[in-house]
């Protein structure tokens, strides 16, 4: 959903998911990403990533490759629109976007194999029997700022990306839960899990969108113990998943 | 405080005031002082908007207002502006004067640099005419700023940033700087930022010091003095960013430097790290 105070259509997460069936594993993926705020057409570019990773344009190839396809999709669509002096110096800047993606990996075994990429501040957490038992790539509130290195869609700023790409390989159990979420969401998540564990049951609790919709409205104006909100006014993305 | 999240729908401010005195005909660098004072508030301006423009046009963060002093104290834009004290960032970014065609240097992706056309927005051309009326030029300041303040009051304080050769003609401007600094919103005191353009011999660039030890003349410390102190973010974005290394003290004033640091210092989002 979006930041409290612009519309819908201003909301510039993106989220994705997929499954493609092989001959002995069935591949599920789940993806979220988060257009910065200070670029534009940063909705596009999020959308185009988190696609990306679903239909599994990031496999086996180097990430470069991959994102200069992507840029590519990206600048055609934008290309030919007449655009004011200030629209067209932000453009050539390029779009800036986060990502983290899953690929869990099904086959006869009893557990699951499953691997995530991350880059920039949208976050995976592993919850077994209500406990978080793994945080990727952030794993403490203070960690999150609001000068991530991203992926841009201009090639140009994309130079130290490499430093910054993050995996992460594991198995789960059935029973596990996988959430993805946006920045805002995720360092809710650490600052909250900190001083009470059964904030993970109040995230099983919520059953719908509407369910949803309240909480975040909640936690916007709740203040925490240093002063501000718990929840940074932001677009919010959360993804849950289930192994059963 | 200077922690009030800046939307549309509360929305900051910023106050440019520049002097268009007569003193500003003398040469400076490769031009004239005024020349030097256009290219900086255009320039300002240009990132001001910049920073607010989306994909569907531009997010009216900010009002903004300049206000030129020299023959006369007053509102400086031209043309469908002409006359208006403040207005929505949107209204100057689809109003300028005139479009140049620049040259502009950007990474080519293999770690060199490559010539970009770009257009250039101009609204303000040089202008140097009578006295420097610098005490009135910070009371209409005050005036206009009081008044919006009354409308805005939750929200981050208003930026003002003055730009001048410091050799006000109507007084020692001292005072009226300290009581446009003394008006404040709910999250902050008014945060007066002076850029003085020098052409004395001993003057060297300096940007944002913690004391007037350095500065070449009465007039340069006087708009020191006058300067408020930067907060605490736009130091660590001047550190982080600018390879800076301000402490707590470093006042928001530059001598013949460039001043777009403050403006990139102010938070409305996510600014990814590898965006220059």
């Amino acid at each position: 959903m979006p930041k409290a105070g612009n519309r819908q259509d201003e909301y510039e997460d993106a989220f994705n998911r997929s499954i493609q069936i092989n001959k002995d594993t069935t591949n599920y993926r789940f993806a979220i990403a988060d257009g910065a705020s200070e670029s534009s057409f940063a909705d596009l570019w999020a959308k185009l990533l988190a696609s990306g990773y679903c239909n599994g344009k990031f496999d086996d190839r180097p990430l470069q490759k991959s994102i200069s396809k992507l840029s590519r999709v990206w600048q055609k669509k934008l290309q030919g629109k007449d655009l004011p002096w200030y629209a067209q110096e932000k453009l050539s800047s390029g779009a800036f976007a986060a990502i983290a993606g899953i690929t869990f990996r099904l086959t006869d075994a009893s557990f699951t194999a499953f691997d995530a990429v991350a880059i920039g501040d949208s976050c995976i957490f592993q919850i077994r029997n209500d406990k978080m038992i793994a945080a990727f790539p952030m794993s403490s509130a203070d960690e999150f700022h609001n000068r991530p290195v991203l992926i841009s869609s201009n090639a140009a700023n994309n130079g130290p990306l490499k430093d910054f790409v993050r995996t992460w390989s594991g198995i789960a159990k059935a029973g596990d839960s996988f959430l993805l979420m946006t920045d805002a969401l995720a360092c809710w998540l650490l600052t909250r899990y900190e001083e009470d564990l059964s904030v993970i049951k109040k995230l099983y609790g919520l059953a719908s969108e509407q369910d949803f919709t309240r909480f975040v409205h909640a936690e916007r104006k709740s203040i925490s113990r240093d002063g501000g909100f718990y929840l940074r006014n932001d677009d919010v993305t959360f993804i849950r998943v289930k192994l059963l | 405080m200077y922690s009030a999240e800046i939307s549309r729908s509360n929305p900051s401010c910023f106050l440019f005031i520049i002097d268009q005195s007569g003193s500003m005909s003398d040469p400076y660098g490769a031009g004239s002082k005024a020349e030097s004072v256009s290219d900086a508030i255009n320039r300002l301006l240009q990132n001001l908007i910049i920073k607010c423009a989306k994909s569907e046009g531009i997010r009216d963060y900010y009002h903004v207002g300049v206000i030129g002093y020299g023959a006369s104290v007053g509102p400086a834009f031209g043309g469908v502006l002409a006359g208006k004290e403040l207005v929505p960032i949107s209204e100057i970014a689809d109003n300028p004067s005139r479009l140049e065609k620049r040259l502009k240097k950007v990474p080519d992706g293999a770690g060199g640099l490559a010539d970009q056309l770009v257009k250039f927005p101009v609204w303000f051309e040089p202008v140097s005419n009578g006295g420097t009326p610098m005490c009135q030029a910070v009371n209409t300041a005050h005036t206009i700023l009081n008044q919006w303040i009354n409308e805005y009051t939750p929200s981050f304080p208003p930026v003002v940033i003055h730009i001048t050769d410091g050799e006000s003609t109507d007084g020692d401007p001292t005072s009226e700087m300290a009581k446009l600094r003394e008006l404040a919103t709910d999250d902050g005191n008014v945060l007066l930022f002076n850029l003085h353009i020098s052409d004395s011999p001993s003057a060297v660039e300096q940007r944002f010091p913690e004391t007037s030890d350095g500065l070449p003349d009465p007039y340069s410390r006087m708009l020191y003095e006058g300067s408020s102190l930067l907060t605490p973010f736009m130091i660590r974005v001047a550190n982080q960013e600018h390879d800076l290394d301000l402490s707590d003290g470093a006042r928001g004033f530059v001598l013949n430097a460039d001043l777009t640091l403050v403006i990139q210092a102010l938070d409305i989002g996510t600014r990814p790290a590898n965006l220059r």
